[in-house]
């Protein structure tokens, strides 16, 4: 028992891409989930007199000490903004990963273990997704019901679905074949029993590594989509919608487009590196 | 429940055969492959039946069959004087219960070792948590495991250890029949006579029958009452395996008896004398199937299948030339 922890607190010790994104991962959930008590102003707030007044580190002259990170073009404070925007991302990325996770899983453990017909039917569902173009169909879809929270994360995560149900498939076709799911058989077990009990367990490692990558997918689309006015529709304060509204003022302002964009982006690496980290941690054969 | 006849063997298979379509492409034709062509063997009480041949030769689907884990495609088994198809799952598993070849593969790596020993009684709901506790940890004693193992992960044991614990987990429901299919060539050398000893002793403990499948025909000397011979899905001989063993009457297990290795370096390689036709399950040869590699086949052989028929009081053979 001891001998694998050390070897776990060890595997922790130099895994540095791992510790970085914990860190950092866990600052951005801390700030998302105590934005009222860390936004220095109302994210919604708007000072028509204070209209784009930039950071200190950009204009040390026009930049007003209350505002950290400067405002936005119609007086909002742009920390506050990005602070509540932090909730935005990580609940669509969240609930998007659940929603496909879930329906990847099932799917792709049912094929793999049941064979035959169910894997024809599954096979031919992700093929079928997979001939979807994701942001063609979202934007269609948000176009259609108009774009809010729960819209989103449920369209995204009725089409991030197929990588899950790829590889739990393969994964559940190899745990399939071996003797304790036999044994577990033999004994009696129901087929629900021997699903939760031999197979899932053995096959959920794989999940963590797809699990943080659609996270990251259902950030970057839900950007993407608000940037494009299909996603969460003003005033909520989304990074996408940001890097949007930014937009028109690219070449007078940069620094406007630039910080949600470095927030998205951090956030994206941050979780991949997490996924990858907490992979090489958990494999049962110490993959390094 | 219907009491079951006093005569009736633990486990008999009539005329059990089990063929597989396999397609070879798309478009090809689907091709019958046989794995089980035609087995009648009993198993009585008690018993240790050795059932012995080589790779391929349909030794595991017959296992597989008579874990109910997989229907005959014709003939008939029956457990304990009942056909398998009318026992439920949950009595099935307290009839029969198998361990494997590989203990790498046959525990479940996420489970520590008390809950694979004790799943059994957790699925057939036997006893409190307490009782089913005491009764893992008896059973561990039983097979030789130290009440620290209880905690491990299969990853933390060794080869022989696994086995063990495979063995705890075939015999925690106190099955009347365990099917040990090659439950040593996967151990060392020197760690296969410990796991032979303790499945002899845990069957003189607990009057354990056993279908005892290996390619290692000493091993099966050394448990086996009885033996059987199977060759490309049929039993060719059949008899006490001591006699099977030091005077076969079918050259195919008197094939498989000068295969084995000696020591000696001075006698060099065995001579068989087999030729270099390997079996096909795909196209099974006409007549006696084992005539293409015969070295004493006749015309008749490749023609007439020669039955397995009684020779010389003890023992069935399948041969035309056996006296």
């Amino acid at each position: 028992m001891s001998g694998a922890q050390v070897t776990r607190r060890a595997r922790w010790r130099g895994n540095w891409g791992l510790i970085i994104a914990a860190v950092v991962l866990g600052a951005i959930a801390l700030m998302a989930v105590a934005a009222p008590l860390l936004a220095p102003f109302d994210p919604y707030e708007q000072i028509l007199d204070d209209r784009m007044l930039p950071p200190a580190f950009v204009d040390a002259e026009r930049a007003s000490p209350d505002h950290l990170l400067g405002t936005d073009n119609l007086g909002r404070d742009y920390l506050s903004r990005l602070i509540y925007g932090a909730r935005i991302s990580l609940l669509i990325g969240f609930f998007t990963m659940v929603v496909s996770g879930v329906i990847g899983t099932v799917l792709g453990v049912a094929a793999g273990f049941f064979g035959g017909r169910t894997d024809m039917v599954v096979s031919f569902l992700v093929t079928t997704r997979l001939s979807l173009p994701v942001v063609m169909v979202a934007l269609a879809v948000v176009a259609v019901l108009g774009g809010s929270l729960q819209v989103v994360v449920l369209v995204l995560g009725l089409l991030l679905w197929d990588r899950f149900a790829v590889v739990m498939r393969s994964a559940t076709m190899q745990v399939r074949s071996r003797d304790y799911v036999t044994a577990a058989r033999a004994i009696g077990c129901s087929v629900p029993r021997i699903l939760w009990g031999e197979v899932l367990p053995n096959v959920v490692s794989g999940l963590v590594v797809i699990a943080s990558y659609e996270m990251a997918q259902a950030i970057l689309l839900e950007a993407a989509l608000s940037f494009l006015g299909l996603g969460v529709q003003p005033p909520l304060p989304s990074w996408g919608l940001m890097v949007s509204e930014a937009k028109e003022f690219m070449l007078f302002e940069p620094w406007m487009i630039m910080l949600p964009g470095a927030a998205i982006c951090v956030l994206v690496l941050a979780i991949n590196l997490l996924g990858d980290g907490i992979r090489d941690l958990t494999a049962p054969e110490g993959r390094r | 429940m219907a009491v079951p006849a006093v005569s009736a063997p633990l486990l008999e298979l009539r005329d059990v055969a089990r063929t597989y379509r396999v397609g070879a492409g798309l478009f090809a034709k689907k091709r019958v492959l046989t794995a089980v062509a035609g087995v009648s063997l009993q198993v009585g009480r008690g018993e240790v039946l050795g059932l012995v041949g080589e790779s391929g030769c349909g030794k595991s689907t017959l296992a597989r069959i008579i874990l109910g884990l997989e229907a005959p495609s014709a003939g008939e088994v029956f457990l304990d004087g009942r056909p398998i198809g009318s026992i439920g799952r949950l009595e099935r598993g307290r009839l029969v219960q198998p361990i494997f070849q590989d203990p790498y593969s046959s525990l479940n790596p996420r489970r520590q070792i008390a809950s694979i020993v004790g799943l059994p009684l957790d699925v057939h709901g036997i006893g409190t948590a307490g009782e089913r506790r005491d009764a893992v940890a008896e059973m561990l004693a039983l097979v030789g495991l130290a009440p620290h193992h209880a905690t491990s992960f299969p990853a933390q044991l060794s080869g022989r250890q696994r086995q063990r614990v495979a063995i705890a987990r075939a015999l925690v429901l106190r099955p009347a029949l365990v099917v040990c299919d090659e439950p040593t060539s996967a151990l060392d050398v020197s760690v296969q006579s410990q796991i032979l000893n303790l499945l002899m002793d845990l069957r003189e403990r607990l009057g354990l029958a056993y279908l005892f499948i290996s390619h290692n025909l000493a091993v099966v000397h050394m448990l086996a009452a009885r033996a059987a011979a199977m060759y490309l899905g049929r039993v060719v001989e059949q008899g006490e395996a001591q006699r099977v063993l030091t005077a076969p009457r079918h050259p195919y297990t008197a094939a498989l008896l000068a295969s084995v290795l000696t020591p000696d370096a001075s006698l060099g390689l065995p001579q068989m004398r087999l030729g270099t036709v390997f079996p096909n399950p795909l196209a099974l040869p006409t007549g006696c199937s084992f005539h293409p590699r015969c070295p004493l086949a006749l015309e008749r052989c490749s023609v007439e299948r020669p039955p397995l028929r009684q020779v010389d009081g003890d023992g069935l053979v399948a041969c035309h030339l056996a006296q």
